[in-house]
């Protein structure tokens, strides 16, 4: 069996405000870009720091809590590698000078990676592949959208969390459900900069809804997202209550991937969770992708908004389309 | 939801004012997803984000909620 025993996050030091948002995009006032995304701020990496950079913090950071030598894999999620090839967990495991008799590997997904890297995680520990994993995910949307962007660059922000899974005598992370349907790839993308459509460096600027982007940039079609996520993810929390055999008076707490106060006061409503019950907040961060869900819980945590014993309910759901979610006994 | 109800109910969703059947009106990403929200609600019925980008009237938006009023 097994368990999450320490969380920890980073974010860069860069910050955009939605003062500097509206300053660059005069018809948005901060205080509407707060109201109605519930974001104040979000960090960005410089123009010459990567996921990987991110990674690599955020793995120190945590090692020095961690004797290094019991660390027996390496798991990143992680949608901007430095390379196709090698693989980013590789350098990763360099650079924090793990042992090298230990697997390591990254997996290309978004909102739902943290999701399915618990359950890689749980999968490997109860094969006995690994005892105790490192599981860092790490991404920096803000590097792929154009600088005139407006809505793309008040939701996302950049961040790494890294999460410590291992054996335990106790089943602290539960069973699974996970979905896919990639009917709703083109929905967020980037279009060019892999092997279908390499990098443009002509590409033109394309007008969407006020947002300018070429096609080297993120394009995400935020309603359409939307509407994905409120007829999805009610089915998925039903899925994970049912698979477990509770019901929603059963959990302690609802964190679900944090993409967007709106969309998420929506969920909410719909699925009858109480206030009380239930995480938003991305003031200080916005929507980390697959990072959202382990600062959440650590900042949970940290503030006693959860504590041990209780049963917690996890959802991650996004780019591809791809969903996910959990439920851990802290 | 009678005619009159639903264009009251609009005018807040949409956060405009005297609106009628045959306004005029073009969405952001925003009202969008606020007339997403009104008719998963009130309808139970899910609009395509794409189609609800191409409606030009309130006379549009009500024929593709489908609906008697």
């Amino acid at each position: 069996m097994s368990q999450i025993t320490r969380i920890d996050y980073i974010l860069p030091e860069k910050i955009l405000t939605n003062e500097d948002l509206s300053g660059r995009f005069p018809e948005w006032t901060a205080e509407a870009i707060e109201e109605k995304i519930g974001i104040a701020k979000r960090h960005a990496v410089c123009e010459n720091e990567t996921a990987k950079d991110l990674a690599v913090k955020i793995g120190r950071q945590i090692l020095t809590e961690e004797d290094k030598e019991s660390i027996d894999f390496l798991v990143l999620c992680t949608q901007s590698p430095d390379y196709y090839l090698p693989t980013t967990a590789c350098i990763l495991q360099n650079e924090l000078g793990l042992r090298t008799d230990i697997g390591a590997f990254d997996f290309n997904l978004g909102c739902s990676g943290y999701i399915y890297g618990l359950g890689i995680c749980k999968g490997l520990i109860e094969a006995n592949i690994a005892q105790k994993i490192l599981f860092i995910t790490s991404e920096t949307y803000t590097k792929h959208i154009n600088s005139l962007d407006k809505s793309n660059l008040t939701i996302f922000g950049d961040a790494a969390a890294a999460t410590i899974v291992e054996r335990s005598e106790t089943r602290q992370i539960m069973d699974f459900v996970l979905g896919t349907d990639g009917k709703g790839a083109s929905n967020l993308i980037i279009p060019n900069g892999g092997l279908r459509n390499r990098y443009d460096i002509d590409a033109i600027n394309r007008e969407d809804n006020g947002n300018i982007r070429t096609n080297n940039d993120l394009y995400m079609n935020g309603p359409e997202i939307f509407n994905f996520t409120i007829q999805r993810i009610p089915k998925l929390v039903k899925d994970i209550l049912d698979k477990h055999e509770l019901t929603m008076d059963d959990v302690d707490y609802f964190i679900f991937h944090q993409a967007n106060k709106y969309m998420l006061e929506y969920l909410k409503k719909k699925l009858k969770v109480p206030d009380e019950k239930f995480y938003i907040n991305m003031r200080e961060v916005g929507n980390t992708v697959s990072s959202t869900i382990p600062i959440a819980l650590k900042d949970c945590l940290d503030d006693k908004i959860i504590k041990q014993g209780d049963l917690v309910l996890l959802a991650g759901f996004g780019v591809g389309y791809s969903w996910g979610g959990t439920v851990i006994r802290i | 939801m009678k005619r009159e109800e639903f264009l009251k109910e609009l005018e807040e969703v949409l956060e405009v004012d005297n609106l009628t059947e045959t306004s005029l009106i073009t969405l952001t990403s925003l009202q969008i997803l606020a007339v997403i929200v009104f008719v998963d609600e009130n309808y139970d019925k899910q609009l395509s984000a794409n189609e609800l980008r191409g409606i030009r009237s309130v006379a549009d938006l009500m024929s593709l909620i489908g609906v008697a009023f």
